[in-house]
């Protein structure tokens, strides 16, 4: 890697100084759109580490679902300060619990600092295991053969993380409405000419990622927060976006559902679980991967619709 | 210093901003918001870790475990904001 380059020291810079923003601002709505702008500065930090396929990642995911999920919690809290637990303290006592919190996250960052700085750079044994073995993973892309072959399980368990975390905003937010993804319209010519703009593109980007993720960066994840996106457009614009609410649980857990399959179809074929032979890796990934890139579009679009109620009274803001 | 280094510093200043916003702050959501500053701080310091070992291309074994954790990441924010809004709801119903 070269030296340090301008942009490297802006970037360094500019990231603790959103992230204090948006900690600081008093207008969590603000606070969010701060929130949403460091998470896009970080995926220029991956690009400079070299790590492209997490800069997509956290530029969809990080950044993009995030945010709406921030964007819509928000316009659900009541509230002008929005605040869960109103307290009241004196001036002092504020005073005194920011400079204790200012004290406590130098230590901190001291700290930290000192593990980066003196953590010796070790011999990278797992770089050189998967330099060795990609031949054989089926798949060009280092990243794409550590997360769906060499650590296969560590993706599924993931996935059922998302299923867990899209089953538990469906059971805590207070709904009316059966699963259902629709009414959530936004009024409006602009987002209809928006939505024909963009969704076409949008759909033809997720299938390029995922195809693309086999060699280049891109992948089934960063696809699914892009037909994600598209979803939340389609719903926003009034189109119809909606799954019969009897066919939705088939949707959210297809996904998991083929890996699950996959995988223990292997332990027959291969005999170990998801241990795939090198000439056929790359189409039983491709399996996996095509039912993660809807599964987790629907999901991702699942956690944001499902967090809230639309027709609430007091959200009418 | 080297690229990787500054980023680890910046890494560093971003885990300690978040777990003060998540401890320090009074409303949820901004405590929420602080656990994911955390979360991205952790990530930048992996994936600088990463990028230090010798060689030409950087270690895949990092970066697809911050990409896995940035998807567990979105699900447990989801979780809690769902929490928060329904907190809030509850609150709502008692001081009515």
């Amino acid at each position: 890697m070269n030296g340090v380059a301008i942009i490297d020291v802006l970037l360094a810079a500019a990231v603790p100084v959103l992230a204090a923003a948006a900690l600081l601002y008093r207008d969590l709505f603000r606070a969010a759109v701060v929130f949403i702008v460091l998470g896009l500065t970080i995926a220029l930090v991956w690009v400079r580490l070299d790590a492209p396929d997490i800069a997509l990642a956290e530029a969809a995911v990080g950044a993009g679902i995030t945010g709406a999920l921030f964007m819509r919690a928000l316009g659900a809290l009541p509230g002008p300060t929005r605040s869960a637990h109103p307290v009241r303290s004196s001036r002092f006592q504020r005073l005194a619990v920011r400079g204790a919190a200012g004290v406590f996250a130098g230590i901190v960052a001291a700290l930290v600092a000192w593990a980066v700085v003196t953590v010796p750079s070790s011999d990278p044994v797992l770089t050189s295991l998967v330099r060795d073995a990609a031949p054989d993973s089926g798949v060009g892309n280092p990243v794409t053969a550590v997360l769906l072959n060499f650590r296969g399980y560590d993706t599924l368990l993931e996935v059922g993380v998302l299923l867990l975390a899209a089953l538990g905003v469906s059971t805590i937010g207070a709904h009316r409405h059966a699963a259902s993804l629709g009414g959530t319209r936004v009024r409006g010519p602009v987002i209809l000419a928006f939505a024909h703009l963009v969704l076409p593109g949008l759909i033809v980007l997720a299938a390029y990622l995922l195809w693309t993720g086999a060699d280049l960066p891109g992948g089934a994840f960063q696809g699914a927060a892009v037909l994600a996106g598209a979803w939340l457009i389609c719903a926003f614009a009034g189109f119809p976006a909606d799954v019969a609410p009897g066919r939705m649980p088939a949707v959210l857990a297809g996904g998991f559902c083929i890996f699950l399959l996959v995988a223990a179809g292997m332990v027959l074929l291969n005999g170990g679980l998801l241990r795939f032979m090198p000439a056929t890796a790359k189409w039983w990934m491709l399996l996996i991967e095509s039912g993660l890139l809807v599964s987790c579009a629907a999901i991702l679009a699942t956690l944001v619709f499902r967090l809230t109620d639309d027709d609430r009274p007091e959200a009418g803001r | 210093m080297t690229p990787a280094l500054l980023y680890g510093l910046s890494g560093a200043l971003l885990v300690a901003i978040g777990l003060t916003g998540a401890i320090a702050s009074r409303s949820l959501v901004r405590r929420i918001l602080g656990f994911n500053v955390l979360g991205s701080g952790a990530f930048v310091i992996i994936i600088a870790f990463a990028r230090r070992v010798a060689g030409p291309v950087p270690d895949p074994v990092s970066h697809a475990l911050v990409l896995t954790g940035i998807v567990v990441t979105v699900s447990a924010t989801a979780v809690a904001l769902a929490l928060a809004v329904r907190l809030g709801d509850e609150e709502d119903g008692r001081h009515e």
